[in-house]
């Protein structure tokens, strides 16, 4: 599986309509995802955005944002942001 | 401790319930009889119905709250070269290089969440998924400083270990 960035993750974010807020250590996106019509709040460490997302932890922020897998947004990804 | 509407339109009969104007008129000896002969009291308005409140002695929703465990997952990702631990009991998670930064990188991202959930707690306990959370969120936010934080959550008995291998 490709790997992709905090920076990829906070494009998609912003894309899904979810608004960005400027933490005591970083950053955090909320707001209600377009896709699922459900509350996200995801958390960006200041440590973390300039890395890539761990496997393990992508599949876990894809499904909170609503996409149905890794394959649907790395489509997102492309053909939307 | 915010009680449904269903709590409130037939309060138990094993429990006392009183309504609002009695409650602000002896607010102090509810609260000493509550604490002192460990009492719950039902609280809302009795003409009108509508949601109501639940008053139950601090010590014991503590005791409640020990059921509510968490479980943090630990990993490290060889192709970021990075460990990384998730609280899927409040859906948070912390990134770094070394067990250390990713634990206090947890930390700050928990507080992070604790914060916004009780801030929107309204918006957020419309949906299923969240209202479990309630009680891990409570249970973190009796925490008095970081190291309780820490202590709560279980990441002082957490092994840490490169085999990619979850919570080693």
């Amino acid at each position: 599986m490709p790997t992709y960035s905090y920076r990829d993750l906070a494009r998609v974010c912003a894309a899904l309509g979810l608004q960005r807020k400027s933490t005591k250590t970083g950053e955090a996106w909320l707001g209600v995802s377009s896709l699922s019509r459900r509350p996200v709040f995801l958390v960006i460490h200041q440590h973390a955005a300039a890395r890539d997302v761990p496997a393990g932890l992508f599949v876990k922020y894809v499904s909170g944002l609503g996409f149905l897998d890794p394959h649907e947004f790395r489509m997102y990804l492309k053909d939307r942001v | 401790m915010p009680a449904d509407d269903r709590s409130t339109e037939t309060p138990p009969a094993s429990l006392e319930y009183v309504g609002v104007r009695e409650l602000r008129q002896h607010l102090s000896s509810i609260l000493d009889s509550v604490v002192r002969e460990q009492r719950v009291v039902y609280a809302g308005n009795k003409v009108r119905g509508g949601p109501g409140v639940a008053i139950i002695p601090a010590q014991v929703l503590q005791e409640l709250l020990t059921a509510f465990t968490f479980s943090p997952e630990v990993r490290y990702d060889d192709e970021t070269n990075q460990y990384f631990i998730i609280v899927h009991e409040i859906c948070a998670d912390g990134v770094g290089d070394s067990p250390a930064d990713t634990a206090e990188a947890l930390l700050d991202n928990v507080e992070e969440h604790l914060e916004e959930f009780f801030t929107r707690a309204d918006v957020y306990m419309r949906y299923e998924e969240y209202r479990r959370m309630y009680p891990y969120y409570l249970k973190l936010s009796l925490a008095p400083g970081r190291k309780q934080l820490a202590e709560t959550l279980g990441l002082d008995t957490l092994a840490w270990s490169r085999s990619g291998d979850a919570n080693v």
